[in-house]
């Protein structure tokens, strides 16, 4: 018999043993020990189940895996022990798995049926349903009041720039009038002052004109003398007097008229008689190129308010040319 | 010691281990009753000679070809001649009663053993490993104690699963 001495026991060792892969003589010691020594049969019997959980686990490989399917699965025993170790790995698997899937399953088919009822999903899910109901309306809500206002800011916008357009318009039309205005004004005022210039001119020119002067009475019956007028070259106005004797009237005409034809050679504006000493003459100038020599007739005509004109006398006078 | 002898006497790959390791306590006990105490050997080594001898005598009237057929072993037959019910492929409804037995047995266990046994073999390889090392921590007990443990409770369910698969 060998000696039970204290060791510590190699598991590989143990592994041969319980593959029949040891000498007799260490089977044989290590079969003293499998039943005499309670350290190593415990030892060999965790040993035992992990080279059983090995196969069942498919982890056994080469000589091993060999030698098990050989000498170890050759007792009813052992082959028992590897069926035991089969169901209890199944088993352990399951009740692994099964906990979680079996909540989430019964989970989820609580759920579903109760969502196919009709019914909600229970308090702690109403909640949160519930307030994304609330959260959606709201967001709903807000959605609908700011298209509402663009909706409205738009249309003011777009009228505002009606506005603006027609504004613009009438400005413009304004701006052509006022141009036009300014145009004319500019144009009138470049005939003022065309005509003011001309004005000047004339002033200029009638202050260098030369003239020459009659003063005639009207003629009378029995009269044998004819006032004449001397012209001498370079004369440009006839400047002619003629007394009034009566005021009958506020306005009164000139016409000059060749007495041999009786041919009207210039006739005046309305005029109004100036004074002339106590009495009265009306002031008539002609160019003084109308005249030739020769005896001329100048006739005065009153122009009533309400009737018609009336011959009021008639002047004769001669020209001499010098 | 009535296990280790059915382990030894099965390791010889002997047919009928259980009868062997009963026939060595009943050796030991008469000796016990005889003697009234054994003082030279442990008890335990005491079982182990008796054991030889009962092995010995196995072997010699297998030799003499006076064992019956339920005594031969099948030792040194190859894969091919084992049952084909024992090499893996099994009848599904013995794995299903054996799952069955294993559910009962499992839920004779106290709580805490059976949620020891269940998660010690709950994972496959390095998850396996990482598991067992936190159950160790968790526990307070080394690794090879925690296995010391777990391989009690196997021990105990194992008896008492091919106890309910015996049943009717």
């Amino acid at each position: 018999m060998s000696s039970l001495g204290k060791q510590t026991y190699d598991d590989q060792v143990l592994l041969r043993y319980l593959l029949g892969l040891l000498t007799a003589e260490e089977t044989e010691h290590l079969d003293e020990l499998s039943i005499a020594d309670d350290e190593f049969a415990l030892r060999l019997n965790v040993v035992e189940n992990e080279l059983v959980d090995a196969y069942v686990s498919n982890d056994l490989s080469g000589q091993n895996l060999e030698q098990f399917k050989t000498f170890y699965l050759s007792t009813v025993e052992r082959r028992q022990r590897v069926a035991f170790a089969e169901a209890l790995r199944v088993f352990a698997k399951g009740t692994a798995a099964a906990p979680s899937r079996t909540a989430t399953l019964s989970a989820d088919v609580r759920v579903k049926r109760e969502l196919s009822q009709g019914a909600s999903p229970g308090p702690m899910l109403a909640i949160p349903r519930l307030r994304l109901q609330w959260v959606l309306a709201g967001a709903t809500l807000a959605m609908l009041l700011a298209a509402g206002y663009l909706f409205v800011q738009n249309y003011r916008l777009e009228t505002q720039i009606t506005e603006a357009r027609a504004k613009r318009i009438r400005l413009d039309q304004r701006q052509q009038e006022l141009q036009k205005e300014l145009n004319d004004q500019r144009s009138a005022n470049a005939q003022t002052l065309n005509e003011l210039e001309r004005v000047r001119v004339s002033q200029t020119n009638l202050d260098q004109l030369k003239t020459v002067s009659l003063f005639l009475m009207p003629q009378t019956r029995g009269a044998t003398g004819v006032a004449s007028v001397s012209l001498h070259p370079g004369t440009d106005l006839v400047v002619l007097l003629l007394a009034v004797e009566s005021e009958d009237f506020s306005a009164y005409r000139v016409t000059l008229k060749d007495p041999a034809t009786n041919q009207v050679l210039w006739r005046s504006t309305t005029l109004a008689s100036v004074p002339a000493g106590e009495k009265k003459a009306i002031s008539v100038s002609f160019r003084a190129s109308l005249l030739k020599q020769q005896n001329y007739i100048v006739e005065l005509t009153g122009i009533p308010a309400r009737s018609a004109p009336e011959l009021v006398g008639g002047y004769p006078f001669r020209v001499v040319l010098k | 010691m009535r296990r280790r002898l059915v382990s030894y006497f099965d390791r010889k790959n002997c047919l009928s281990p259980d009868d062997l390791a009963d026939e060595t306590l009943n050796r030991v006990a008469q000796k016990l009753e005889e003697k009234g105490s054994i003082t030279d050997l442990t008890p335990a080594h005491y079982c182990y000679i008796v054991a030889k001898f009962v092995f010995m005598e196995y072997l010699r009237r297998a030799d003499r070809g006076l064992a019956g057929l339920d005594e031969l072993s099948h030792s040194g037959l190859p894969q091919s001649q084992v049952p084909e019910s024992f090499t893996g492929d099994a009848d599904l409804d013995d794995k299903e009663r054996e799952l069955a037995c294993l559910e009962r047995c499992l839920n004779k266990l106290e709580p805490g053993e059976r949620d020891l046994i269940l998660e010690y073999y709950q994972d496959e390889q390095r998850a396996k490993i990482e598991r067992r090392a936190q159950m160790a921590a968790r526990l307070g007990l080394s690794m090879n104690a925690l296995s010391i443990r777990a391989c009690r409770i196997r021990n105990k369910l194992e008896v008492c699963v091919r106890t309910c698969c015996r049943e009717p």
